[in-house]
């Protein structure tokens, strides 16, 4: 009985708790080739994940460019259609739902970009910018879409005045606020803010994180917030799930992944991330990895991490280590976990 | 007294733009010493890359670089004339952006582009050449290079390209290394790698380094002094330690407390600047920063702070500094 659930349970829980619940989730891309484009392989973007997302936390996913956080994120909103897998969102299966119930559930979920207005038409003004999704959902009349758009505009801390002013006439800072705002618009109960500050100074950075604090406590939001910047990640995330070539390799309290790193490219990942402190920089041991990681269109077999790992042995490049719990609401997804 | 290796005097670099005249840089002094590394932070459009492109004077229109001396070993970077700049990019001083494709072209192989380099600025032959370049590809530990130096720019990772470009400027034996970001664009295990072989190679090579970054972490770990830059100027320079340990300038304070870091439990607020950096066509009276500065005096706002020493070998420019 114990040891079922140290083992084979996976890291779920029931729906009361978890507003979000991925099961098994893959999203494949197809590779096309040769002259007639015939598929010849298949990006494994996010290759079998297993993640809940509990009611009113932040959830931190981070990992190195191109392991499959955008894509995750994007197929939890059914943005992209998952290859294979569930996510149920309140007990509902999404990726069974018809469309029109699909649209109906947009509604309580949104997404926050890196740069909000490489999507957006230029020649919107912010008021409409913020209106579009009351449009979009027939919610109000022009005068309560007024009001809700400047009240918007003043919980993000932009002034209300401004309704009439361009995108483009905002700094980087101001426009991820509008996008913030754009995205409270309907009252959603759950964001994915997908490397909302990576594009900003570190100033400016600060303000977006405060920000999206507040507004938690604020509106009792639940985030999937998507970095790949392990201070910002640290700082907002009360867990932290790091991924590596599509698979999730650790999961936890974010205060224990951070002292207690039980996955050798948690542990790497840990240790090059550089702090602004001469004497942690001078005296901390840094692990350099060798190589690059490898191709989603080949991973390696048994471990994704084994090529680059120090610690591998012969049934890491055999054996996929299942995602396991290794200390209190903790897990790994490795054969040899621990420093 | 000997020369410093770089000594940048009251430099001024300005575009003449439609919109108005950008003072990019405006009196930045700072010089390094042979072998040392200094970081040059700040945030995005400070000036850390014109500062940097006027050292190499490769400014072109609509920007001029309108006043101040650049002196190398003693000699003036502006007043060279396209001989001597010749000899000095690439030779004296090389110089590694962000972004490497850019400075790779992408139809040569890569052996082929770093043996180049090499046979003009040392004066080799094809065979000597080669030699060189393959050595240096394996110095900069890049695995399987005799085969690697047949193949083109995009067979290469993002850290690997970063590689060539190392491989490539420490060829020539230069004195002064200009890193602008070298390490931005690439991810932190990456990152790691190559600032770590940034580092032994320049102690190898004895190569001096301007190391320019919006990463204080990255400087933390790899320079030994630190200037800090905002709106175009020089607002702090101090040794490394002193620098995070007793930030003078209330710019470089506020810049240490908004970094999330390790130290600071989680979930406490960061402390924010308000606002944004001034726009550098109509730069307010006074200090730069006063408008966002939590210290700010009415003197600040009438009259500009200089450059003054506020402790040991640091300076900052600032009336109510620490
Ligand atoms: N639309 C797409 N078509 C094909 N491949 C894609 C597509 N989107 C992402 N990928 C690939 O999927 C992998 C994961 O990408 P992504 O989710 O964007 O990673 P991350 O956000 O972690 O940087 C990468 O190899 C990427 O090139
Ligand atoms: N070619 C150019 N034309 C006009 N303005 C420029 C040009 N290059 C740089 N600038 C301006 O000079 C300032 C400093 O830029 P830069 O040195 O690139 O900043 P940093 O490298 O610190 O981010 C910025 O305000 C930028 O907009
Ligand atoms: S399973 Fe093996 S290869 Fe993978 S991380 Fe653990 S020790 Fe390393
Ligand atoms: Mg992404
Ligand atoms: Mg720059």
């Amino acid at each position: 009985m114990a040891a079922e659930m140290m083992g084979t349970v996976p890291p779920g829980l029931d729906a009361g708790e978890s507003l979000v619940q991925l099961r098994g989730l893959k999203v494949y891309f197809p590779v096309r080739g040769g002259l007639l484009g015939t598929v010849v392989g298949s990006v494994k973007a996010v290759d079998g994940v297993d993640l809940d997302v509990r009611r009113g936390e932040t959830l931190g996913l981070v990992g190195e460019s191109g392991c499959g956080k955008s894509t995750l994120g994007r197929a939890v909103l059914q943005l992209i259609k998952p290859t294979a897998g569930s996510v149920f969102f309140e007990g509902a299966d999404l990726t069974k739902l018809s469309p029109g119930a699909m649209r109906r559930r947009r509604v309580d979920m949104q997404m926050i970009f890196q740069d909000p207005f490489s999507s957006l038409d230029q020649r919107f003004t912010l008021g409409r910018v913020i209106q579009e999704p009351l449009d979009n959902f027939g919610r109000g009349n022009q005068k309560e879409k007024d009001e809700r758009v400047r009240y918007l505009l003043q919980v993000v801390g932009l002034s209300p005045n401004w309704v009439n002013r361009y995108p483009h006439e905002f700094s980087g800072g101001q426009r991820q606020r509008i996008g913030v705002a754009r995205a409270l618009a309907l009252n959603p109960k759950f964001i994915v803010a997908d490397e909302p500050t990576s594009a900003l100074d570190v100033s400016i950075q600060a303000q977006v994180l405060n920000l999206l604090k507040d507004l938690q406590g604020e509106f009792g939001l639940t985030y999937l917030f998507i970095s790949h910047n392990l201070g910002a990640i640290r700082h907002l995330s009360d867990r932290i799930a790091v991924m590596y070539l599509g698979h999730i390799s650790e999961l936890g309290d974010a205060d224990d992944v951070y002292a207690h790193p039980q996955h050798p490219y948690t542990i790497a990942l840990l240790s090059a991330s550089p702090e602004p402190d001469p004497e942690l920089e001078r005296t901390r041991k840094r692990i350099i990895l060798t190589g690059d990681v490898p191709s989603p269109v080949n991973p390696p077999s048994g471990c994704p991490f084994n090529p680059r790992c120090w610690k591998a042995q012969a049934i890491c490049r055999e054996v996929y280590p299942p995602l396991e719990q290794k200390r209190p609401g903790h897990y790994a997804s490795c054969h040899f976990p621990g420093p | 007294m000997a020369d410093k290796l770089l000594e940048v005097q009251n430099l001024r670099t300005q575009f003449f733009t439609r919109g108005g005249v950008v003072k990019a840089v405006e009196d930045v002094s700072f010089y390094l010493d042979e072998s040392e590394t200094l970081g040059v932070v700040g945030e995005s459009g400070c000036g850390k890359s014109v500062t940097a492109l006027s050292v190499m004077r490769l400014i072109d229109r609509p920007g001029k670089i309108v006043g101040g001396r650049i002196l190398f070993r003693g000699e003036d970077v502006l007043e060279m004339d396209e001989e001597e700049l010749y000899e000095l990019r690439g030779g004296k001083i090389a110089m590694i952006f962000q972004d490497p494709t850019t400075s790779l072209n992408p139809v040569f192989t890569v052996g082929n582009q770093i043996s180049e380099a090499i046979k003009v600025h040392l004066k080799l032959d094809d065979r000597a050449a080669r030699n060189r370049t393959i050595e240096m590809m394996e110095r900069v530990r890049i695995p399987d290079a005799r085969r690697r130096y047949t193949q083109y720019p995009h067979e290469f990772s993002g850290g690997m390209r970063q590689r060539v470009m190392i491989a490539m400027a420490l060829s020539c034996n230069p004195q002064l290394l200009v890193a602008d970001e070298p390490t931005t664009a690439l991810d932190v295990t990456i990152q790691a790698q190559v600032l770590d072989l940034m580092k032994a190679l320049s102690e190898e090579f004895k190569t001096a380094t301007m190391l320019i970054t919006h990463d204080l972490g990255v400087v933390a770990g790899m320079a030994q002094r630190i200037v800090v830059m905002y709106a175009g100027r020089v607002i702090e320079e101090a040794p490394t330690r002193a620098l995070f340990a007793t930030p003078a300038h209330p710019y470089t304070q506020a810049l240490l407390s908004a970094v999330p870091r390790s130290s600071v439990p989680r979930g406490t607020r960061l402390t924010a600047i308000p606002g944004q950096p001034p726009n550098l066509v109509n730069l307010p009276a006074g200090c730069s920063f006063a408008p966002r500065c939590p210290k700010v005096q009415p003197r600040c706002r009438v009259e500009r702070p200089e450059l003054e020493t506020v402790g040991p070998n640091q300076r900052a420019a600032c009336f109510y500094p620490y």
